[in-house]
């Protein structure tokens, strides 16, 4: 880049900004890795939660199945007559779109239909349902975190490729620029000097 | 929207006991063919996969979670529990954001 003025207040401005870049990016990566240590417990301990609930809601069906029989659970659960809702919305965290999952249900208690039904079946119902309830959470909180973790990469990019490599360029440069433009004053002065003394001389010898 | 399942005959049924359809795969290829059909629907908000058929279509699981904003997908354990050798949360994050957090 030739060593010009208008060279250098360019430079200067885009050096200006770079950094300011770098540190909105900055507080936007800091934000959004609040944002993540959040999530990543609530996801953690959603997983714990539906694991825990998913086992009792097994153990409860293993009963109900070796108590009424396989074929009798099967027929129940053909015949079931519960609905369920998966609302979503968003949240917009830093210009990630998050999903809010709401899970609900239109219950038709009581649950089964046939009178043969047992406190197991019922049991296994109710647990399930819970499981379902508690999945929309993880399925929340696990993909929020997917999508946020993704920001976060792609910012953690950025602030590198400004600090690691633009800012240190644009400075270098500057610093070219202004060493050039002193250096080529420092000769015009030096040039405008010797004309000078030049000039009063010559007077000199005229007199 | 719905909740849809891919699993196992025996979480099917446990959950087919709260009213959520689902399909009994048995092998990958089976799979594969379930997802393509829940992903087209637009009725399905989110897809239950078990850890052990996720993880035997990891490929187009992953592909279409960074693809696609719907349906979400989640994976649960089966009857016999977690995978062991299944990726933990933290590890997940911490390879999608490429730094220990």
């Amino acid at each position: 880049m030739a060593p010009t003025k208008t060279n250098l207040m360019r430079i200067r401005r885009d050096l200006g900004f770079a950094s300011e870049g770098w540190e909105l990016l900055d507080q936007k990566r800091k934000i959004l890795v609040v944002e993540l240590m959040g999530l990543i417990d609530r996801a953690v301990d959603a997983q714990e939660e539906v694991e825990a609930k998913l086992a009792e809601a097994f153990d409860a069906l293993d009963q109900s199945m070796l108590r009424m029989g396989r074929r009798e659970v099967n027929l129940i659960a053909l015949g079931m007559n519960i609905t369920s809702e998966i609302n979503f919305s968003e949240k917009r965290v830093m210009g990630v779109s998050l999903p809010r999952v709401r899970v609900e249900f239109d219950d038709k208690s009581p649950y089964f239909a046939a009178a043969e039904s047992s406190i197991w079946i019922d049991e296994a119902i109710g647990k399930f349902r819970d499981v379902l309830q508690l999945l929309g959470s993880l399925a929340e909180a696990r993909i929020s975190l997917m999508r946020l973790s993704r920001e976060v990469a792609k910012t953690i990019r950025r602030v590198n490729a400004l600090e690691k490599i633009f800012i240190p360029d644009y400075e270098k440069t500057l610093k070219y620029i202004e060493t050039a433009i002193e250096e080529s004053e420092r000769e015009s002065f030096f040039v405008l000097k010797l004309i000078k003394d030049r000039l009063s001389r010559r007077k000199g010898e005229a007199q | 929207m719905q909740f849809y399942v891919i699993a196992d005959e025996h979480t099917v049924t446990g959950f087919k006991l709260v009213g959520i359809d689902g399909e009994v795969v048995e092998s990958a290829d089976e799979a594969r063919e379930a997802l393509k059909k829940a992903f087209s629907s637009t009725e399905i908000g989110i897809v239950v996969l078990t850890e052990k058929i996720a993880s035997s279509v990891r490929e187009e699981v992953e592909e279409f979670v960074f693809g696609h904003s719907f349906p979400l997908i989640i994976e649960i354990p089966d009857r016999t529990g977690p995978m062991e050798e299944r990726i933990s949360i933290r590890q997940m994050v911490r390879s999608a954001v490429g730094v220990k957090v």
